[in-house]
């Protein structure tokens, strides 16, 4: 069944060169032809990561391979789902590209189903996995949409003509900080049942907590003092490189408790 | 002082502090012992003020009291409620013994008059072979009287009035499997639980809208 994965990874990178092209020749259609790709690609991965989870009888989400996979899943779910809505489609244009990145990464890592260590067999643990990919999916669409504004004041697109970037790029995160912080809050209380500690300041944990210090800084700059729009913009993009070195970057460099992923 | 007070409880003042404390916590990381403690409560305690400071300062003012408003102070107040227990938590100690089957320990040392006893351990495995979990069967005894029974394993600890013990590691013995505990009190714990539930009751006032 990890073949529908990797073909649904196939398709994924067929949306992205479509979105790429609609930005290059400034083409309606091939944008739609981006949506189409991706939400083949979306549907294929459903049923991948559904067969993968029936088969080990949990969340396909204990390895970096189902992790990056499952995430970006979360990300296609939420830009179909909020697409329609918000006008979100040209975001595809940084997201199908990223979602590429995270499952080329995925697949670098060990493909395998293996049964649960004792540490990461509890229900906190799955409602923690579950939160972190509702949040940073947002977290991603609301990068998207800040960098598509700070590229759109140097060209004007077409495209990107008919979305409010700024206020996409809000409410996004404004959507994602409440994940993010039952994120922090189950990764407590799976810590405090596993080892007695519910805040060992572990790199990762460090890093979590500035992630949400970082968006809860961009919410914050919404109010108050007037701010420039692109200053914002600058700060969500911010949050969201926290973000994946929170997921990415802290896992490489600095061992710790979070070393299952 | 009046000035001071304005400037301080500004939301630009406190983003700023936030942004501080953001670099000073990841710069802790890598300090020695002390210094990583010295920064982490400097940086919780300026916070801590900071936001009691913007706390007061907001319900002096006669605005309009909303739903939104009140969700606001509940969630920053569960903010401050969780530097608390997260100062609190700083110096909790936590000890780990090794015990075999029907050895005990007493805990007296560390303010418990009860003491430890291992019972049996024992271990479940996957069908592909890899341990799947570790159990002990602990007493808690008192003056040879058995408190509390119970089995705990790898996410579910023995709670026992201000006492926890954990599962923490496992090794075959000559005489008996060894058990890994891990023994902490569980004082402070209640601070940061109701600060967590201020800010989860706190964001559902926060989402309506402005």
């Amino acid at each position: 069944m990890d073949n529908i994965l990797f073909i649904a990874f196939f398709f994924y990178l067929a949306g992205a060169i479509a979105f790429m092209a609609s930005y290059w020749f400034d083409s309606v259609r091939s944008m739609r032809a981006g949506v189409f790709l991706l939400t083949a690609a979306f549907s294929l991965q459903t049923l991948g990561l559904m067969s993968r989870g029936l088969a080990a009888g949990r969340l396909p989400s204990s390895s970096l391979y189902e992790f990056m996979f499952l995430f970006s899943w979360g990300i296609s779910l939420i830009y179909l789902l909020a697409g329609q809505r918000y006008r979100f489609q040209a975001t595809g244009l940084v997201v199908a590209p990223l979602q590429v990145i995270l499952m080329a990464y995925g697949l670098t890592g060990l493909q395998e189903v293996k049964p649960l260590v004792p540490a990461l067999q509890s229900v906190w643990l799955q409602i923690h996995v579950v939160m972190a990919i509702s949040a940073y999916s947002l977290f991603a669409l609301s990068f998207a949409s800040a960098l598509l504004f700070l590229f759109n004041v140097k060209r004007q697109n077409k495209l990107l003509s008919n979305f409010n970037p700024e206020k996409t790029s809000y409410q996004a995160a404004a959507w994602g900080f409440p994940f993010m912080t039952l994120v922090l809050l189950t990764g407590a209380i799976w810590a405090e049942q596993v080892w007695g500690a519910w805040w060992t300041w572990d790199p990762k944990e460090t890093w979590a907590l500035i992630t949400w210090f970082i968006y809860a800084i961009y919410l914050h700059l919404y109010r108050g003092q007037p701010w420039t729009a692109r200053a914002k913009a600058w700060v969500a993009v911010a949050g969201f490189a926290a973000v994946m070195f929170t997921l990415l970057g802290v896992s490489l460099l600095m061992p710790g408790v979070h070393s299952y992923l | 002082m009046e000035h001071f007070l304005k400037r301080f409880t500004a939301i630009s003042t406190s983003m700023l502090i936030l942004a501080i404390c953001s670099f000073l916590l990841l710069i802790a990381i890598y300090l020695p012992e002390k210094g990583t403690l010295l920064v982490r409560a400097f940086c919780l305690s300026l916070l801590g003020i900071n936001l009691l400071a913007c706390i007061l300062k907001r319900l002096g003012t006669r605005n309009k009291w909303s739903l939104r408003r009140i969700g606001i102070l509940v969630f920053h107040t569960g903010i401050i409620l969780l530097i608390i227990a997260l100062l609190y938590n700083l110096q909790t100690e936590k000890t780990y013994v090794e015990l075999a089957e029907d050895q005990a320990r007493n805990l007296k040392q560390m303010g418990y008059p009860v003491s430890l006893k291992v019972e049996r351990v024992r271990l479940e495995f996957h069908p592909g072979g890899s341990v799947k979990q570790y159990y002990t069967r602990v007493s808690l005894i008192e003056n040879g009287q058995v408190l509390k029974q119970a089995e705990i394993s790898v996410n579910h600890p023995l709670v026992y009035k201000g006492l926890k013990v954990y599962q923490t590691a496992f090794k075959p013995g000559t005489t008996g499997n060894i058990s890994g505990l891990t023994i902490k009190s569980s004082q402070g714990l209640e601070i940061a639980g109701l600060g967590a539930l201020f800010l989860l009751t706190g964001s559902v006032g926060l989402a309506r809208r402005r």
